[in-house]
């Protein structure tokens, strides 16, 4: 451990250059949990120094929008605004500023540059947006070639090209991101010649959207002109790594999901989105919580992207100025930055960009480029999930110690350490740290290893007992019948029915008309079965939330809500039996209340059984075996739907058609019903609002 | 050759125009500058414009004046209107009429001055401007008095009238006292947290400016959103060097409704200024209709009631050209507080280590799948014991051991009167061996205590005669911050504030339990961390008085001992034994442009103090670093159970507590924390230098200095040397 602190020393001696460092600890920084939440954390980058364009020694900056490192560590910035770029050398000193340039040695300036790409032969492209082209050139300014709006291409009549954003691939494509272009970038060849698109976006699927695709099949055509169209989600910025493949960010998409790509040569996303969060929140990118506040949605812009050395991901969201950084498995390891006039922080953060690990930030309203360096916990972590990723799990042990101890809130390290103990045997341990770090796939393979121990050690003692078990009941059976036949022959009413209402209680479940009508007969309806079904059906519901086996349970534990699974349980019950004895009586049915209610606690039986068995099983069995317990699931409900189906069609003397329809009315009631709490429950909510406000009114005109 | 004559002809030609314009000029600001004298002694000279109320402030020394408006800021070409105007004028109000809600701003030149309602007075060793403003039915006098040092600047809220319906809810005084031009060269001091600098023109233009509360935000005041932490001001002071003088000022009454302003110029005018602004009645605002879906309408609620009788009062110290830095500021400082009585005690030379412990926890276990909440240890008594154990054995000789959540009443949150040792961490048998034992192991026990937050109510101390209220009468409720969202987090249980007018009685209750345990010390949160008024009805406290009442909390938790107080705010010197968690930092804003350590320069030789704790810091090495740079003490903040257990409870913050984790860290740092302080414990720090960005040598009485060097190579200068990472003592030997 202590040698792993050294080792990180020595190479942080070797590769980081002076900047000035803070050792602040006030604000610390956040991660995401399984569950979606953030949480504190050490930060993995420090802002080191910002400097503005006068402290660069270069007049203030105009709404620079790019920023760009060259292979040999120089920093390119696109001053947009004042239509020049600024070149830095690796410690942030102005090494020069391009703001002539010239073709087949005539002056031809730039006008509002918007983004900049230096390729590996040091030639810079830059998009120079309200030219309406883009133009390569060499580090004097002279211009090679130009880009321009493809001639003779029927997708671009009408359009205006107003190029943003330009990468170039080692093999001497040119990809550019235009303005209201939603097709994808337009690529070139580097003779100039379009190509095509690529990578478009593909339309997300809402409910809002398919609702519209139905609406617009009765429209006519001239309504249909007026609607709004659904077209893919205009990139918003990209980088290229060494292996050519493309990383794209998206300001918003309509779902949050993919908001961030990474393309192959073909224009596919080949980005995995992590399995280490709750699957609501897999595929999202940035924040994850929604805020809706004063009529807007508050929710991560991403701005900009960018990729480092060591495959991490770095992305820029705009709306809270904060950069999340994510390695190759899509799992968050930090985030930094935030809104304000501090340093460290942003107003309008436009574009990122890396130089080895450390991160450049540039703001077009603070009109500042904010350095950042990793820290020692940033370095940790990363080190640790690089080797963790490329399945050198015991290497990797350390380093998941070393963050755990600096971290107990990293459910990626509890993962990590998880993982070695599973390669070292220990099962029970690897179970244990799994389970902190949310990782079902590992816990999973623990879990079936350290089954098959337990099983192995208790194997021959479950046979005997299972043995044993045989042999009482048959003894038991044996006695029993020799005990009815004589019981049957007392003349004795009340012994007689009793064991008989027994013998037909388990026969219900098997012969329900049979059974049913033993009860009807009789008409006796024992009310503690009701109430005990009742029971057992509400603390089964809250035993399957909290008991289910982790590798089976996607609920957060400690979000209990007994009342909702109240009302999913019993008053949902109850709806029901009042609902079906509302619609029987309009429909001539015979049976009562009492009847109704009977017949429904008895159907519920096999569903309860069921699920209690589900809890047992759930915590014995692993994933690939999820089948035996969807199985028992559906059996449980078909026996249930069969029970109550046989007993309703009994008690109202109903043929199979009727029973089925008034089923259906009985669920339209329970809806309507539904319906109309919710909204007396909304209203109750707003006229408490409204007299609470007017009473808050009142309160300060006269306080 | 021809061409050098004429050169030559036109040189002395500029010259001897120059020579005879500059007696005109001169004779031409004497004349339109009718400056009277009104006071003087030995040092000083108060010169007075009857009609502008321009004064000026001369030292019979050295000749520098300290102008209350820049001297030629007619001629400040970047101001313009209402900031000329504020240039020109000694104070800047804020008034509204607070049936409507809507403020207004004016200044004392355009709505006093030049409306010929300026009367000036003589006083005792000064002079009082008696400005009146017509419009807003304001009369507000404004004293200046010269003393041995400077001059102080006060006005007396009792004297203040109010004649129509607005009300005044900010006084900025002397906006533009001593500020420094385009040509001149010096910085302005502020108080962020530990102390900043922002150097005169540096350009930084495109940065808002610097304001920050004196001792904090009111945290009584409802705010939605918090967007960034920042250190808040623990000291009420700020300085402005100019060439080759310095003007210090420490805020002596009325320090906590105090703010702090600063701007450099070249922003809304051609000026450098910082100074203070006060806030002398409660704004709120309210969003009404926010559930209701229509559009939200912002109310600002404004508090009506009559001025508190406090006075205004800022201290300006006029230093001399050999000491005019920050040095110099703190020397003063400390000149100042040793005066007053209030610094008096020095530090016994111990070097104790900071070692806060966490004792119970409430976390929500489940039985059965239904979660309740119950109380687990994180650290017992006999645990405690062990872990001094272990440190002693690592060579740590002192510390000062901060208890925390060592009662029930503390784990859960509630008000801890008269509370009891938590039997789950070994009840009150365990407390008094551990504190028997402690003496013996070079460690003082301080029990926490953190009266103004709860999290909930006891038989006693209930949410209708302990909570205080807002302007709107409710709560005040704290809630935590969603990290994420930056709005308030409804999923974590809030904590409500125990109004001041309770804390003595809370100290109280306190005191007479810990006077049952012998030998044991207490620390507080709280008290001398955050500072709010109060708004009840029956008995508004504004922070003023509220600030009194903490005093009077501190003084019954003090004892004769002393306090360990986490934060450091400077009302709560008198009392304090030892600081925790005292600003080590700034808040990094973009205008400033460098931190110094300029709080611990006042109080280093006084008061042992400490920074954050070091094992949840981002880079352990470089805080240990800072620590040694400030002169400051090491802080851990540890338990004897391991992070796991605070996984997702409230605590979850300190996300790195494992003593085992950090105890050979912590022994390992200690000794070098104590190589340096055996050698410079009672001596004051008399300057500080950076020498590079992060290279910078602090300077002890009696030619010590310590050079600290936090980049990643070695350091050279003069032939000294200085290791990457590390840290080198010249002198002492």
């Amino acid at each position: 451990m202590k040698y792993s602190i050294l080792i990180i020393c020595i190479i942080s001696v070797v590769i980081f250059p002076t900047f000035m460092v803070f050792a602040d600890s006030t604000n610390s920084s956040y991660s995401y949990t399984y569950w979606g939440r953030p949480v504190s954390s050490p930060r993995g980058v420090m802002a080191t120094h910002s400097l503005n364009g006068q402290q660069l020694g270069a007049g203030s900056l105009s709404e620079p929008s790019d920023i760009c490192v060259d292979k040999s560590g120089y920093i390119y910035i696109a001053d947009s605004g004042n239509n020049r770029i600024l070149i830095l050398d690796g410690s942030l000193q102005l090494v020069d500023v391009l703001d002539k340039f010239t073709m087949d040695g005539k002056p031809s300036p730039l006008n509002n540059p918007q983004g900049i790409f230096v390729d590996k032969q040091g030639l810079i492209y830059i998009a120079d947006t309200d030219n309406r082209r883009v133009v390569v050139c060499h580090l004097d300014g002279s211009i090679v070639c130009e880009f321009e709006k493809p001639h003779n291409e029927i997708e671009f009549s009408g359009i205006d090209f107003l190029p943003r954003k330009v990468i170039s691939s080692s093999n001497g494509y040119v990809y550019v991101l235009c303005q209201g272009i939603y097709q994808g970038a337009v690529l070139y060849d580097f003779s100039g010649k379009f190509l095509g698109y690529y990578g478009t976006n593909r339309v997300e699927i809402t409910p809002s959207m398919l609702f519209d695709y139905y609406w617009k099949q009765i429209m006519t055509n001239e309504q249909r002109t007026k609607v709004r169209r659904f077209v893919p989600e205009e990139y918003c910025n990209f980088d290229i790594d060494d292996k050519g493949f493309i990383y794209t960010v998206t300001e918003f998409t309509s779902n949050s999901l993919n908001q961030v790509k990474k393309l192959n040569t073909l224009g596919v996303n080949v980005l995995k989105s992590s399995n280490r969060i709750h699957p609501q929140y897999q595929g999202r990118y940035g924040d994850l919580e929604l805020k809706w506040y004063e009529g807007r949605i508050l929710r991560s812009r991403l701005v900009d992207i960018s990729y480092d050395s060591g495959g991490f991901i770095n992305v820029l969201d705009q709306e809270r100025g904060r950069i999340f950084q994510y390695d190759t498995e899509g799992n968050l390891l930090f985030v930094a930055g935030g809104i304000g006039f501090q340093s460290g922080n942003f107003v309008k953060p436009v574009a990122i960009t890396n130089m080895g690990s450390d991160i450049l930030v540039l703001d077009a309203q603070k009109c500042n480029i904010t350095h950042f360096a990793l820290t020692e916990y940033g370095r940790l972590i990363r080190e640790a999930s690089t080797l963790y990723n490329d399945g050198l799990y015991l290497k990797a042990r350390e380093l998941w110690l070393e963050v755990f101890n600096r971290n107990g809130n990293c459910e990626l390290a509890y993962a990590g350490i998880g993982k070695v103990y599973y390669e070292k045997g220990d099962y029970a341990k690897a179970m244990k740290y799994l389970k902190l770090g949310y990782d079902r796939i590992n816990y999973g393979k623990a879990f079936k290893k350290y089954r098959e121990e337990c099983l192995r050690n208790i194997l021959p003692i479950i046979l005997s007992v299972v043995l044993l078990y045989f042999v009482v009941r048959f003894g038991y059976w044996l006695m029993k019948r020799a005990n009815t036949d004589e019981i049957k022959e007392v003349p004795g009413k009340k012994n007689r029915i009793k064991i008989s209402c027994n013998k037909k209680r388990m026969n219900v479940l098997i012969q329900p008309f049979k059974g049913y009508n033993n009860y009807i007969e009789k008409n006796y309806y024992p009310k503690w079965l009701i109430i005990m079904v009742l029971v057992l059906f509400f603390t089964g519901s809250v035993l399957e939330r909290q008991l289910t086996g982790f590798l089976f349970n996607f609920n957060n534990l400690k979000d209990l809500n007994i009342l909702y699974i109240f009302a999913k349980t019993v008053i949902a019950f109850w709806l029901w039996v009042a609902g079906n004895w509302a619609i029987t009586t309009l429909f001539d049915g015979k049976g009562t209340l009492l009847q109704i209610t009977f017949i429904s606690a008895v159907a519920l039986i096999p569903y309860v059984i069921a699920s209690y068995l589900r809890i047992l099983l759930s915590n014995l069995f692993i994933p690939e075996e999820a089948i035996f317990l969807n199985i028992l699931f559906v059996v449980g409900v078909l026996h249930s739907c069969f029970l109550l189906f046989s007993g309703l069609m009994l008690i109202h003397n109903y043929t199979v058609q009727k029973v089925f329809w008034s089923s259906f009315f009985t669920i339209l009631f329970i809806a309507v019903v539904l319906f109309l709490i919710i909204i007396l429950f909304s209203l109750y909510q707003q006229t408490y609002n409204f007299f609470k406000d007017v009473f808050n009114e009142l309160y300060y005109m006269i306080y | 050759m021809k061409r050098g004559i004429i050169k030559l002809n036109l040189i002395m030609v500029i010259t001897i125009i120059t020579t005879l314009l500059t007696p005109v000029n001169l004779v031409a600001t004497e004349k339109s500058a009718e400056y009277t004298e009104y006071a003087s002694n030995n040092r000083f000279k108060l010169m007075i414009n009857e009609t502008s109320g321009v004064f000026y402030v001369e030292d019979r020394g050295n000749g520098e004046r300290w102008y209350s408006s820049p001297k030629d800021c007619e001629s400040d070409r970047l101001a313009k209107g209402k900031f000329k105007m504020d240039m020109y004028s000694a104070l800047i109000i804020n008034y509204a009429n607070p049936d409507i809600g809507n403020i207004n701003t004016s200044n004392s030149y355009t709505a006093s001055v030049r409306k010929h309602s300026l009367k000036v007075f003589k006083v005792r060793d000064g002079v009082c401007f008696l400005y009146q403003f017509p419009d807003e039915g304001f009369v507000i006098p404004l004293y200046v008095e010269l003393n041995t040092r400077g001059f102080s600047v006060r006005i007396p809220l009792e004297e203040v009238t109010e004649s129509g319906l607005a009300r005044l809810y900010d006084i900025h005084i002397l906006p533009y006292i001593g500020a420094g031009s385009f040509s001149d060269e010096g910085f302005l001091l502020v108080p962020d947290g530990s102390g900043a600098i922002i150097r005169f023109n540096n350009d930084k233009h495109s940065y808002s400016s610097y304001q920050q509360k004196v001792y904090g935000r009111d945290i009584v005041f409802n705010l939605e959103q918090k967007r960034n932490t920042t250190q808040p001001i623990r000291l009420p002071v700020f300085g402005i060097k100019r060439n080759n003088a310095g003007l210090f000022a420490i805020i002596s009454d009325g320090d906590a409704l105090a703010s702090i302003n600063a701007d450099v110029a070249g922003k809304k005018t051609g000026y450098n200024n910082v100074y203070a602004s006060f806030s002398i009645r409660g704004m709120d605002t309210h969003k009404m209709g926010q559930n209701l879906g229509i559009a939200v309408k912002t109310t600002n609620i404004l508090q009506k009631c009559k001025l508190p009788d406090t006075t205004l009062k800022i201290e300006y110290i006029a230093l001399r050209s050999y000491n005019n830095g920050y040095s110099g500021m703190a020397a003063a400082c400390r000149e100042y507080y040793e005066k007053a009585g209030i610094l008096k005690h020095r530090v016994d030379g111990s070097t104790p280590l900071f070692l806060e412990l966490l004792g119970g926890i409430e976390k929500v276990k489940s039985f059965l799948g239904i979660p309740i909440r119950q109380i687990e240890e994180m650290t017992t008594f006999n645990e405690a014991t062990q872990i001094l154990h272990r440190l002693q054995g690592l060579g740590v000789g002192s510390i000062y051991l901060k208890y925390n959540n060592w009662s029930d009443a503390a784990i859960r949150g509630k008000p801890q009167a008269r509370p009891s040792a938590s039997t789950v961490l070994g009840g009150n048998e365990s407390l008094g061996s551990l504190v028997r034992n402690a003496s013996g192991l070079g460690t003082k026990v301080f029990l926490t205590i953190d009266p103004t937050r709860v999290r909930r109510w006891n038989v006693s101390y209930t949410r209708w005669n302990s909570s205080t209220r807002t302007v709107a009468q409710t709560q005040a409720v704290q809630y935590e911050y969603n990290k994420a969202t930056y709005f308030k987090d409804s999923a974590v249980s809030p904590c409500y504030l125990v109004r001041p007018t309770r804390l003595p009685d809370l100290a109280s209750d306190y005191r007479v339990r810990i006077d049952d345990i012998k030998d044991v010390g207490i620390s507080s949160d709280g008290l001398a961390d955050i500072l709010y008024s109060d708004f009840s009805k029956k008995h508004p406290v504004d922070r003023q008085e509220a600030s009194l009442y903490v005093k009077e909390a501190t003084r019954i938790l003090a004892g004769d001992e002393g306090l360990l107080t986490s934060g450091g705010n400077s009302y709560a010197f008198l009392e304090t034994h030892s600081i925790i968690d005292a600003p080590l930092e700034h808040s990094q804003f973009d205008i400033e442009d460098e931190q110094v350590p300029f709080y611990q320069m006042v109080l280093h030789g006084y008061i042992y103090y400490s920074g954050s704790a070091l094992n949840l810091s981002d880079d352990v090495r470089l805080a240990m670093l800072g620590a040694i740079e400030t002169g400051s003490m090491l802080h851990f903040y540890l338990a004897a159970d391991n992070n796991e257990k605070l996984m997702g409870t409230k605590y979850d913050d300190i996300f790195s507590i494992d003593t085992s984790t950090w105890e050979e860290t912590a022994a390992m740092y200690y000794a070098e924390i104590r190589k340096v302080d055996v050698l410079v414990y009672n001596r004051h720090i008399i300057d500080y230098e950076r020498l590079t960005p992060n290279v910078s040598c602090t300077k002890y009485e009696g030619g010590i200095s310590v050079y600290v060097n936090k980049s990643h190579e070695n350091f050279l200068e003069h032939g000294i040397m200085i290791p990457a990472r590390g840290y080198r003592i010249i002198g002492g030997e």
